[in-house]
Parts: C-alpha cells; structure tokens; sequence
C-alpha cells in the first residue's frame, strides 16, 4: 500500500496541473465555442517569461505577478478582442485553425525574441521544492507539490463559486447555450466573454509556472503534452464539467505516477504506453462517449443567421479573366519548369522540389478538409507511414525505392482507412482531437519502434534509380522532373474527385450530412473513402519526401508537423488545388528566404510565426488570406479590365422568386425546433 | 414581386395538374406499405415516444398531428433511420428494415423532409435534385470513377423536376440565397427526386406565411396525385393537414392517442384536451 501511495502521490501535482488547464479549456470552449489549443503556449509563455524574469535576478514574488497576473490576462484579453471575438459565429473549422495557430505561434515568437537557447531548471514558486515538508504516510511532500496542490484546490473552489455565483456565473451560463440570446437580452456578452478569457489564461498561466520546475529544461514541447493531457481530462467531463474536468486531470496525474513507479524503466510499458496513455484515454472517451460526439450539434437557436462561406474566386471570375490568369499561370509554370531545368542554382532546386513534395502532402489536407469539410490533424503522421514504410522495405528486402513509395502509399491508405472507422460517428472537434490522439500515439507510441521509424540516426532511405537514370548523380534536377510528374497525377486525381459525382455527394455532406443520407448517400463509406484517399496522398508525399532527403527520422513527421501543415494550407486556401500548390512552395520558399536573415531570425521559426499568424487572418477571411486577397485582385481586374461589376458577391435577393418569400432564410424556425425537441 | 411570386406559383401548380406520370401506379393496389410495430424510442430516460403502432397504405395520406413534444419527429427519424428505436420494429414492403442505415432506407424509397431544413448550402438548386438523382442510383465507389458530366437522362429528370415545382427561373441559384418558402419547395423537389414511395414531410409549412403555405399544400397535394406515393405528413396547421390527407394520426406525450378520418378525430374529447387543453 505504501509503495502504492508512494508512486501515486508524486503524480497529483502533475494532475493539478492538467486539471487546471482543462478547467480553462471548459470554460472558454463552453462560453465561446473555441476550443483553445493555444493554451498550452499560454502555459508555455508565462513560464517562459517567469523563468526569463526569475534569471535576471528579479524576485519571484514579482516574476509571479508579472508572468501568471499580468502576462497571461493580458494575452487572454489580446486573444479574445483580436482573434477569438471575431470568430465566434465561423465554423469549427476556422476555430480550431485560429487556436492551433496560437498554439504553433506563441512559442516561435518567444525564442524569436529571446533566442532559442536551451534554458535549464526552471525556477520554483514560493516553497522550496528540495525540502520536505510533511509526510502523507511514507510519501515526503516537497513543497512544490504542496503548493501545487494548493494553488489548484483555491484555483477550482473559485472558478466554481464564480460559475455558481448570480451575477457573472448566471450570465457565462447563459452564454454557453447562446451568446447572441445573451445580447438580445441586454447583457453585454462581449464582456461576459471577455472575463471567461482573462480567468482561463490566467489559469493557463498559473498551470504552465507551476508546471516548469517539473522539467530539467523549459521546451515547448512539455507543454504540449500538458495541453493534450488537459483535453483528455476535460473530455473525461463531456468538456462540460469542471469537477468532472478536475478528476479527470487528477487520475490521469495518478496513472502515470503509478505507471512510471510499477513498469520497469527500460520496457516497452514505460517507453512505449507511458507517453501514450493520455492521447489513448482521449481517443476511448470520444469513441466511446456519446455526449463527446454529439459536441458539433449546435444549441444555439441563432445559429441559422450565419452565412455560408462564398464560393471560390477561380468559379465565380469572369470567364475572360479566368482565360487570361489560367493562360498566364501556365506560362509562367512553363517558364518555371524550363529555369529550374537550366539555370537555378542545385540548392534552389533541392528547395522547389521539397515544395512540390509538399504540395502532394498538402493536397491530401485540400481533400479532406477543403473537400471532405472534416479537419484532419495527422496527415504528417500518414506522410510518415509512407516515408518509413518506403526506407524499411529498401532497408531490409532490398526493395527498388519507387516500388517503395508505393507499397508506402498503399499502406497508409489502409491505415488512413482503418484509423476513419472509429472516427464515423464524429465531426467536427471531436474528430479533430482524436486525429490529435492517433498523430500523438503514432509520435509516442509508434514512430519510436525501430522496426518503424528506424534507428535513433535515423533511416536511411535511397534515391530511385531506373534503368540507367539515377536520381541521386543527376544532381537534384532529375528528381525535381519526378516529383513535378508525381504531383500534377496527385492534382488530377484530386481534381478528378472534386468535379465527379463524390464530390457532389461530399459537398452536399459538408452542407447538411443529415440531408446527404436523406437522399441516399452512404456517409460511412464516403468517408472512409476520402480519409482513405486523402492518407494514399499523405503517404505519398512522405515517401517522396523520404526519398528527396535520404535521411528520415520520427522527428520529421511529429505532430506539430501536422499542425503546422494545416495552418499553412488553410492560410494560402484549402478548397482549391493551386491552394495546396501555392501552400507546399510558398511554406519552402519563404522558409528559404528568410535563412538568408542574420541570427535567430534566420532559424526557421520566423516562417511559422508569419504562417502562424496568416492562420490568425482567419478571423476575417475565412476563406485563406491568399484566397481573399485572390478574391479583392481578381474584382479590381474585373472592373478595370471589363468595366463591370464584380461577379464575386452572392446574387440580390430580388431574384429569387419562387414562392412568395415572406420570411427570410436566416430566420429558420429553429426556435420552434427547440421547443419541439425539448 | 408578389405578382411575380403568383405567376410562379400559379405555373408550378399548372405543371403538375392533370398530369400523371407513368409508373405513379407504384401507389395504387392498396396493401401496407410501412407499418411501424410497438416502437419505444427514449432518451435518458424519458420515453419520447411509447409503443407507437402506425401503418400507411401504398399511396395512402397520412397525418401525423399533435402538440409539441408530442414524438413526432422522434418517430421519423425512427423511420428514416436516424434514430433506432429500443423497442418494436419498422416493417417497410414486408422487410424488417430496424437495421437499415439511413442511406438504405433512402434508396429502398423512403425520402424525408425536415423540420429544421438540411439543404446543402453550396450547391444550386438544379445541383441539389442531380445530386439527390445520383445518389439514390447509384454507390459511392460508383460515384468515385464518375467524372460528373450530366448524362442526358439525368438532365431530363433533373429538368422536369425543376419545372414541375416551378423552380425554373432560381434553377442555378445557391439554395444559401433563397427566401424560406424556395427552400422548403427546393427540399421537397430533392426528396421527391429520389422518387419515393414514401415521403415523409417535417412540417413542411413550419415558418410560412400563408401565401407561401397555401402554395405548398397545393404542391404537396398536386405531387401525390402526379407520383401517386404514399405520405406521412407532420404538421401543425390542421387546416393544411385536413385538405391534403386521407386519415391523421394523433399522438400526445409519445403516445398514439387517436386514429381515423380527419373529423372523427377531431371530435374526440381527449384529442381536444390534448390540443386545446379542455375538452370544450
């Protein structure tokens, strides 16, 4: 029983610590509808800044109230006024996309602006963590997980005093279930809001300070787990419950203290599952729980009034335009073509072809998520089956590398298949947190295996050689005719799709699945099929990529790659296919550009920062920026080149005659609905 | 507009009138085509609907009235697919078809329209019928090779379609920029597309003026005596739901409570009570 309590004990800091931030998750996602993956670099970010402030001698009573009671408010309130406000009534999508670009930014931009160095031991709080202060049977308390524990009781007795009280806890209530009936009731929801963020970043801020001093180094990466750990345990609430939350935090803190304690340090247990059992409990309880699966069914009885997004410019432009951009564009390819098989330097080729290898990966994002309307966070997971399948065949049977990449794109096809199965019954946040759990379990639990991702040096993975070509002396040139050749296949299979029959049936499944299946589509099968396809082209791409590089490893494939390529894709323009395109060279080129920036600026993360925050533009375009901004160039072409009006805007509605329309679409009577149903 | 609207109107119900399609005999010949067994649907406990037995002759026009709460919607979805019921059976042409996911029950005839309306926001209303002609044809790796074109007979069913209900001049309109009243017409069109031999209307009058409801009761009657299918009609306006069926169904709090032709059921002192809360 000792040894039990002994290794039990030690994990409840931990669990507090999730608990907290799960409770921030529930509040925020139950007054905005965000689910904010940002938190854990709100974590990150009051850590980060205590452990900076803490560093340069200041005290840490003052580094506390600057990081946890200044920092983390402020950004609350910043995230809410400039992003999250904006966006209330888009789509889950937009959502998810806005937060995870938080989520991805937040980190880059402090190790840009206070370097990248690795920072050791994070400071403690206020209780000296190497002495003990009490013993809870035989288990010594140290003070940190004793202020720890503190800290999150006193967090959650207010939240839930607060929630419970008649003012403010009345009004976030009401605006769980309806923000807009909030205002037409009078109550300023904005401001109702607005307090839900300053306390949920707080608490996000108070989780990651008293977080760090578990950690020998600050990474971000911690904080991820923390944030994924976090959602697990607000979906072990129904992302409803706080007290449900708060347990949930605690027994996860408590499994992996008795996990870490009972499973010897060098078996699989302890490498393998360890890591994986939050991201595992996550996927049970969305597979499992009904109420987690019916999170997209909307309560809101306003939600009718929103518009729909407006349909691509290159479908609605003027036939003449779109003859002369269509004709330019291909020139221009031709001319991009012939230079690169010419007179660009090696390494800009090297650069463009893992553009274009991008773009195939990329283009698996523009079917499942700008066709399919489902958003996907493992695609790079998929881009890794194909990259270590393709290097584990050559490795070990000898197998020709092309036939490699292909047997690669069939296997993560299979599996892209399989992982849709448990994923039929969600969309929406749901399925992209279990996504979120199969890209973690695949980063933790399987890429790790050397019989999968190779040794720790990493895997090595040949150039093709056909016949007497080989890819590898040519210089890169060769490959760059390859890939290019491999990419417009991808394109017009994606395209193929797009304008065929399925991809009627997926955009009338976008618009209402309830009505697809009405009339006789089969969701289940459609939807494996495009998760299917979409994996085939994730595969693919990763065994290009592997093949491009010569040298893979788990790390080129991990989750935030997953992320990352969404906020790209979504940035440039996730319903067309010159948007997955303009995504995989845009993301190398301007990664390329700014290499040639002195000092830290030169390292990579300024790319994602920019990408990050053309995420962020979500808020007002929620087509992509680049898509937007297509959008205002093509109608200032129009009216200049044509001298007419745009045809870009939606037709008036003096021209739908039809049956006497009284009452406007946006109008539905969906309030009837819910005195129906309820 | 409103003389425009009235043309509209008046050339859609012009369509339909006198004609009958070939094959619309699918209703004549009397027989059950649906008849739903002790059905038992609850949710957290509380029975939304209870041991509710319903049948619908091929061709027959059923009402299904009552106050709010009353089950009705639970019991289409039950029949559509999108709910299984706990207990009892849904028998559809002699097969038991409990098991059946939506999508089946769609292509085996059943079609549906909703209360709180799904139409699929990016598509034109000519898209909206081609895709519902399509889908009930045909299956999804079908659809994956399909490049798409219109073939000439999906062109003519789409096209009489649009015709028939008057949709001829919104026909390639976005359903996102059309009045209710369009879209409500614009559902039905779609579900009837997928020429049904059961359709089972949502209240398809629910947040109409009166204009826009008297048109398509019209329609509704029009289109049985075109299809000659049969229909269970959710509705709240009983003056609608007596001008187009044959006999109504009245459930109250998840129960049947009384069943028979229009005016005996209305006479019944316990659907009174039910609906008006005495028995006067």
């Amino acid at each position: 029983m000792n040894t039990f309590l002994g290794y039990a004990i030690p994990g409840i800091p931990f669990g507090c610590t999730y608990a907290i931030v799960a409770i921030g998750l529930v509040l925020t996602y139950q007054t905005t509808g965000v689910f904010n993956f940002g938190f854990g670099a709100q974590a990150f970010a009051s850590a980060f800044v205590y452990t900076v402030l803490v560093g340069r001698g200041i005290g840490t009573g003052i580094s506390f109230v600057i990081a946890v009671l200044v920092l983390a408010p402020m950004l609350g309130v910043a995230l809410d006024r400039l992003l999250f406000r904006h966006i209330a009534s888009s789509n889950t999508v937009a959502k998810i996309v806005s937060s995870v670009g938080v989520l991805v930014a937040i980190p880059e931009l402090l190790s840009l602006i206070f370097g990248n160095q690795t920072r050791f031991a994070p400071p403690q709080l206020f209780l000296n963590q190497a002495s003990v202060y009490f013993h809870l049977g035989s288990t010594p308390i140290n003070g940190l997980e004793l202020e720890t524990v503190i800290m999150s009781v006193a967090i959650v007795g207010i939240v839930i005093a607060i929630l419970h009280s008649r003012g403010i806890g009345l009004e976030m209530r009401a605006a769980v279930e309806s923000r807009r009936m909030l205002e037409l009731h009078g109550v300023p929801a904005n401001r109702v809001v607005g307090f839900a963020w300053v306390l949920s970043s707080t608490m996000a801020g108070l989780a990651g300070v008293l977080l760090a001093p578990q950690y020998p180094t600050l990474q971000a990466n911690d904080f991820a787990i923390l944030l994924v750990a976090a959602i697990a345990a607000a979906a072990v609430g129904s992302l409803r419950s706080v007290p449900l939350a708060l347990a949930g935090g605690i027994l996860l803190g408590v499994i992996g203290g008795l996990g870490a304690g009972y499973f010897p340090p060098s078996s699989i247990w302890h490498t393998g599952l360890l890591p994986g059992i939050p991201f595992l409990l996550l996927a049970v309880l969305l597979v499992a729980a009904p109420r987690l699966r019916n999170l997209e069914t909307s309560n809101d009885p306003l939600a009718s009034s929103d518009p729909p997004p407006p349909p691509p410019i290159t479908v609605t432009r003027a036939p003449e335009l779109d003859r002369l951009i269509k004709g330019g564009g291909r020139v221009l390819a031709v001319v991009a073509v012939v230079s690169v098989l010419t007179w660009v330097p090696a390494n800009w080729v090297f650069v463009l072809t893992t553009g274009l290898v991008f773009s195939v990966v990329f283009l698996s994002i523009t079917l499942i998520t700008g066709m399919g309307g489902q958003l996907s966070l493992c695609q790079a997971s998929f881009a890794g089956v194909g990259a270590f399948t393709a290097g584990q065949l050559a490795l070990h049977f000898g197998m020709p590398v092309l036939l490699g990449i292909v047997v690669g794109t069939v296997v993560a096809g299979i599996i892209g298949a399989v992982a849709a199965l448990p994923a039929l019954r969600l969309r929406g946040l749901p399925l992209a947190l279990l996504t979120l759990a199969f890209a973690l379990l695949a980063d933790n639990v399987a890429f790790p295996a050397s019989w999968i991702g190779g040794p720790l040096t990493g895997l090595n993975v040949p150039r093709p050689q056909v016949g007497s070509l080989s890819f590898a002396t040519e210089s890169t040139r060769a490959f760059f005719v390859l890939a290019l050749v491999v990419l417009i296949l991808c394109a017009l299979v994606v395209r193929f799709v797009q304008r065929g029959t399925i991809g009627s049936y997926l955009a009338a499944m976008r618009g209402s699945p309830a009505g697809a299946a009405a009339i006789g589509v089969n969701l289940n099968s459609t939807k494996v099929l495009v998760f299917s396809l979409s994996a085939c082209l994730a595969g693919l791409g990763g065994g290009l990529y592997a093949s491009l590089q010569q040298t893979v490893t788990p790390a080129d494939f991990n989750y935030e790659f997953s992320l990352v390529f969404v906020v790209v894709v979504v940035t440039t323009g996730v319903r067309t296919i010159e948007g997955a395109i303009q995504a995989g060279l845009g993301f190398v080129v301007v990664q390329q550009l700014l290499s040639y920036l002195p000092g830290r600026f030169g390292a990579g993360g300024l790319a994602i920062v920019l990408f990050a925050f053309g995420a962020l533009t979500y808020a007002s375009h929620p087509e992509g920026v680049v898509e937007y901004q297509k959008r205002q160039w093509t109608q200032r072409a129009e009216r200049i080149l044509l001298r007419r009006a745009p045809r870009g805007t939606p037709p008036a509605m003096s021209i739908a005659g039809g049956a006497v329309p009284t009452i406007h679409h946006s109008l539905q009577p969906s309030a009837r609905d819910r005195v129906e149903s309820g | 507009m409103s003389s425009e609207a009235t043309r509209v109107s008046a050339g859609s119900e012009l369509a339909f009138r006198g004609s009958r399609v070939q094959g619309a005999t699918m209703g004549e010949g009397g027989g059950t085509l649906l008849s739903v067994r002790s059905v038992t649907k609850t949710f957290d406990g509380i029975s939304a609907v209870q041991d509710v037995s319903v049948e619908v002759g091929h061709g027959e026009l059923v009402g299904l009235v009552g106050p709010n709460g009353a089950g009705k919607t639970t019991l289409f979805d039950c029949i559509s697919g999108r709910l299984r019921p706990d207990r009892g059976h849904v028998f559809y042409e002699g097969s038991r078809i409990d098991h059946w996911p939506v999508h089946r029950r769609a292509r085996a005839g059943i079609a549906r329209t909703f209360q709180r309306m799904e139409l699929f926001e990016e598509l034109t209303v000519r898209e909206h019928l081609l895709v519902a002609d399509r889908a009930h044809r045909g299956g999804v790796l079908g659809a994956l090779v399909h490049r798409g074109q219109q073939r000439p007979a999906e062109r003519q069913r789409v096209d009489a379609m649009v015709e028939l209900f008057g949709l001829t001049e919104v026909a390639d309109t976005l359903v996102s920029a059309l009045p209710l009243g369009t879209c409500r017409l614009v559902e039905l069109a779609r579900a009837m597309t997928c020429e049904p031999k059961l359709l089972l209307a949502d209240e398809p009058s629910s947040g109409l003026g009166e204009r826009d409801r008297d048109h398509i009761t019209a329609v509704l009657r029009d289109a049985q005596s075109h299809w000659g299918m049969a229909m269970l009609l959710v509705e709240h306006d009983l003056a609608m739901v007596s001008q187009v069926v044959d006999r109504i169904v009245v459930m109250h709090l998840g129960r049947v409570i009384a069943s028979g032709d229009y005016q005996t059921v209305m006479a019944d002192p316990e659907v009174r009570r039910a609906y008006l809360g005495h028995a006067a």
